[in-house]
Parts: structure tokens; C-alpha cells; sequence
């Protein structure tokens, strides 16, 4: 085969397989769409579980964007900065919830922080406090399952720092904390924000795990995930104009985040 | 009292190193040395940014590490300024705010703006790092670790990240400004031009060890190792 004849067959071949997987990621989100009328889709939104339902998933998930980004960059802060071996299994530590299935996370957080679990007990005892079935259980729900993405994007930020500039910074007198937040946080910016939005779809589609741990009660547990799942089983289209509703939210707040990003990294 | 005193010894990996340096008082003492000879080491460690194993650095007489009195006084506290080897400037803050850092006070950004000033880039003093030149880029650094009155000044290959034509210009201004300062200064180099034209004293670090230091002429007459003798070589005719 002659040069131009591959570079032809490779540029048919590659655009063809890259256009086909990219109808296939699609294809769900066109048929959601697509496969349903306007009167269908506001009849949908009047539906009784559509406006707890979509307040709870705004709600709970900015709470969790709230936990994870916080406590999310001190943890990788530390994890970055860390040489060890051991700093190493910490890290694989913290990206342990997403190899967990939803439902095992879900059972996780019961058995350790439900009214009988390892730490609720003594939670429960001190305060009288009970956390599942709560809507601070789905929050906790999304900080656990949607924390690993905001983490991994932040440690890989925070490393590729140029390790003369946190000491330039050191040597003119910054403690370690001004150090972090003069410089570190500043130029990771960019990437911190593109793992927050990662988090906070991933906060936004959570299921098994806030089933299991807070339940699916209407106002209080039930995000739009869990509507979707509770209207198919009476009214099909009714999930279906929940299902648009929630890919158009998470669609557009995960566009408006991007906005907001800066076009790059400072050089 | 010294203005600079340094025994320490250690190892990183496979490397060993015992370093021996001292500074009397003001000037500047070039550290030279191929590459790998452990001048990075010695650097970090009177940064502070690594702990010998053994020894001690004393500066102004005063003792910052001494390992068998568990002394290690952090970095952000030894009073040191320091120049990196491609400046290390904040790429988001400006000119001025990149003097300022290691400033306190209310006075800061007129004590900034005063020090770029001293060094020729007060007017480039709102331009962000991305858009100076190399030379320009190392006065703002300069500038930076100067600005909080350091009590030691420690420059790291500070024209190799520089082009032969700037090299030649920011080469003779930096010896002047070093040797106009009234604090010590030690700039670390494997540059043969840069060790002969920066300062007025030399010490030759080789395989982990200080093989000669003194005067600079007297250092390149004594050609003590291969590196000194190749260092000597251009600037005094062979010996007979």
C-alpha cells in the first residue's frame, strides 16, 4: 500500500470508529430527547415528584461539591506533597470508592455510620443523632462516591507544581500554609475546577448508594435519580421528562462550571 | 564569627557527599563543579529543603542545622534568599507582587517597587513573569530574594536559563550587583565562564567533596583536580 492510500485508509478508519463511538455515547441522551413531546415533557415537570426532587438533588449536591472541594484539596494537598511509600497507599486508599459497586458503598456507609454501625453507634450515643435516612446521609451518599474524582484530578494538579517554586515561596518566609494557599491552590486553579465538575456529575447521577443508606422518601431523601426510578414504575413517561430534566441541570451546571474555568493554566 | 560555615556529610541513594564550605563575610563564593558533584545537595541543604545525616551550618554564627543537637531550623525561618536555577517566579502574580512575597507591612509594595527599581525593572513592575525576558526575569528574581533583606544570598545556575547573547550581558551585571552586595553570597554553577567571572572566591566540588576552595586566582594556579584544571585552562597559560 502506498503511502497516500494508508494515510487515506487511516484517516476513513479512525474518523469513521471515532464518529460511531461518539453516535453510541449519544444515542441515549438523543432518545430521551427525541422520543418525547413538549406537552409530554411539561405534564412531566407538573409531575408531584419533580420539584422536591429536583431542589433535593440541587441541594444535596452542592452541599457535597461543598465537602468534597474542601476537605477534598487539603486531602490531596497532603497526598501530593507526600515521598513516601506509605503516602502512595493513602492515595490508592482514597480512590477506594471508585472501584466500590454503589450499593456495597451504600452498604458500607450503613454498617459504619447507621444507628447499630461501627462509629453511628457512638455517634447516636454522644448526640442522640441518627444519620441514615436523612438527607446528611445523601449528602454523605455523594461526597463518598463523587470524593475519588476530585481527589485524583487535585493530587495530579498539585504534583505537577514546579517543586522551585514552593520552595522559592518557603525561602521568602511562607509557612507552609501561605505556601498552599499563596501558590499551590492558586496555579492548580484550571484543573481543581475540571475535577469539581467531574464530582459534582457524578454527586448529581447518584442511585444505589443513597438508596441503600438514606432510603427514597419524597422531599427528604428522594433526589432526581431516585424519582426517575420511583415514576417508572407507574407512569414511563413521567420518568422520561424527570430523566430530560436531569441531564439539562447536570448538562447545564457542568457547562456553566466549564465557563467559569480559566481558558489555562497560567505557564 | 563567620558569615557562612557548613560541615556536613550523608548520602542520598548511592551518592555520598561531605561538604566543608565557609564565607568570612560579604562577596561572593562561587560553588562550581560538573554535573552530579553534589552541588545541588550542599544547596538544598543550607536551604534547608534536605537533612544531612551528619554535621552542622552555621549562619552568622548562629546554628540553622546541627544534627547532634537535633537542630533544623525550617526553611521559611533561616533568612535566606534564593535565586532557582529558571527564577521560579509565581507565573500568577506580577513583577511587583513576586517582590512583595517575602514582604510584610504596610510599606511592602513601595519596598518591592524600590528594589525592582535598584535593579533596572521598576517599570516592568504590573507584568506578569510569561511576558519578561530571560534576563528581565532573573532581576525580578533577584529583586524577590533580596527584597526581605536576606542574611545569605544562594544562586542556583543563574545564566543557564539564558541564551548565549543575554548570557554574555546578564553575566556582567550579575557580578556586580554580587559583588556590590553587603551580604554573602554563594552561586552554584558547572558554567566554566560563569565560576571564572562571578566571584571573588571558588571552591571546586567534585564526586561529593570540596577539593579546593580559596581565592579564585589561586584556586585556577593550583588546578587541584580535573575540573579546576579544565576551568583554569582558558584563563591561565598551562604550567611548564
Amino acid at each position: 500500500m502506498t503511502f497516500r492510500a494508508s494515510r487515506l485508509a487511516w484517516n476513513v478508519l479512525g474518523r469513521t470508529a471515532a464518529a460511531a463511538f461518539l453516535a453510541f455515547l449519544v444515542a441515549p441522551v438523543l432518545a430521551l430527547v427525541l422520543s418525547l413531546r413538549w406537552d409530554e415533557l411539561t405534564a412531566g415537570l407538573s409531575h408531584p415528584l419533580a420539584v422536591p426532587a429536583l431542589k433535593l438533588t440541587l441541594l444535596t449536591s452542592a452541599c457535597s461539591l461543598l465537602v468534597v472541594t474542601s476537605l477534598g484539596t487539603l486531602l490531596a494537598w497532603q497526598l501530593a506533597l507526600g515521598q513516601s511509600r506509605a503516602a502512595r497507599w493513602l492515595e490508592t486508599l482514597s480512590q477506594i470508592p471508585i472501584v466500590m459497586p454503589p450499593a456495597v458503598a451504600g452498604l458500607g456507609l450503613l454498617l459504619a455510620f447507621g444507628q447499630q454501625g461501627v462509629f453511628g453507634r457512638w455517634l447516636t450515643s454522644a448526640t442522640g443523632l441518627t444519620l441514615p435516612f436523612t438527607t446528611a446521609a445523601v449528602v454523605m451518599a455523594e461526597s463518598f462516591v463523587s470524593a475519588p474524582f476530585y481527589i485524583q484530578a487535585a493530587v495530579a494538579a498539585f504534583r505537577r507544581l514546579d517543586p522551585e517554586l514552593l520552595l522559592a515561596a518557603r525561602s521568602l518566609g511562607a509557612s507552609p500554609a501561605r505556601v498552599f494557599a499563596r501558590v499551590g491552590l492558586p496555579l492548580s486553579v484550571p484543573a481543581l475546577v475540571g475535577g469539581a465538575a467531574t464530582s459534582w456529575a457524578r454527586a448529581i447521577g447518584e442511585f444505589g448508594a443513597t438508596l441503600m443508606f438514606a432510603g427514597n422518601l419524597t422531599g427528604r431523601t428522594q433526589t432526581m435519580s431516585l424519582a426517575v426510578y420511583t415514576s417508572m414504575e407507574s407512569d414511563l413517561r413521567a420518568a422520561q421528562s424527570l430523566a430530560v430534566v436531569l441531564v439539562a441541570v447536570a448538562f447545564g451546571l457542568l457547562a456553566a462550571l466549564q465557563m467559569l474555568r480559566p481558558a489555562s493554566a497560567p505557564p | 564569627m563567620t558569615a557562612m560555615e557548613m560541615q556536613i556529610a550523608g548520602s542520598a541513594g548511592a551518592f555520598a557527599y561531605e561538604v566543608e564550605l565557609r564565607m568570612d563575610g560579604p562577596g561572593a563564593l562561587v560553588l562550581a563543579g560538573p554535573n552530579g558533584a553534589g552541588k545541588s545537595t550542599a544547596l538544598k541543604a543550607i536551604l534547608g529543603a534536605l537533612r544531612p545525616a551528619r554535621g552542622r551550618i552555621l549562619l552568622g554564627g548562629v546554628p540553622v542545622f546541627d544534627a547532634a543537637q537535633d537542630v533544623d531550623v525550617p526553611t521559611e525561618l533561616r533568612g535566606i534568599g534564593y535565586v532557582p536555577q529558571a527564577y521560579a517566579l509565581f507565573p500568577h502574580l506580577s513583577a511587583l507582587d513576586n517582590a512583595a512575597f517575602g514582604l510584610r507591612g504596610p510599606d511592602r509594595s513601595r519596598r518591592a517597587r524600590s528594589m525592582l527599581e535598584r535593579l533596572g525593572v521598576g517599570e516592568l513592575a504590573e507584568r506578569r513573569p510569561g511576558s519578561l525576558s530571560g534576563g528581565e526575569r532573573q532581576r525580578v528574581a533577584l529583586a524577590r530574594a533580596l527584597a526581605p533583606e536576606p542574611r545569605l544570598l544562594l544562586l542556583d545556575e543563574p545564566l543557564a536559563a539564558l541564551d548565549v547573547v543575554s548570557r554574555r550581558q546578564v553575566r556582567a551585571f550579575l557580578s556586580d550587583r554580587l559583588r556590590s552586595l553587603e551580604i554573602p553570597s554563594i552561586v552554584v554553577t558547572h558554567d566554566l565562564d560563569d565560576a571564572r567571572t562571578l566571584g571573588d572566591r571558588l571552591a571546586i566540588l567534585e564526586r561529593g567533596r570540596v577539593v579546593d576552595s580559596g581565592d579564585l586566582r589561586s584556586v585556577l594556579e593550583r588546578r587541584a583536580s580535573p575540573f579546576a584544571a579544565e576551568l583554569a585552562s582558558p584563563a591561565l597559560p598551562p604550567k611548564t
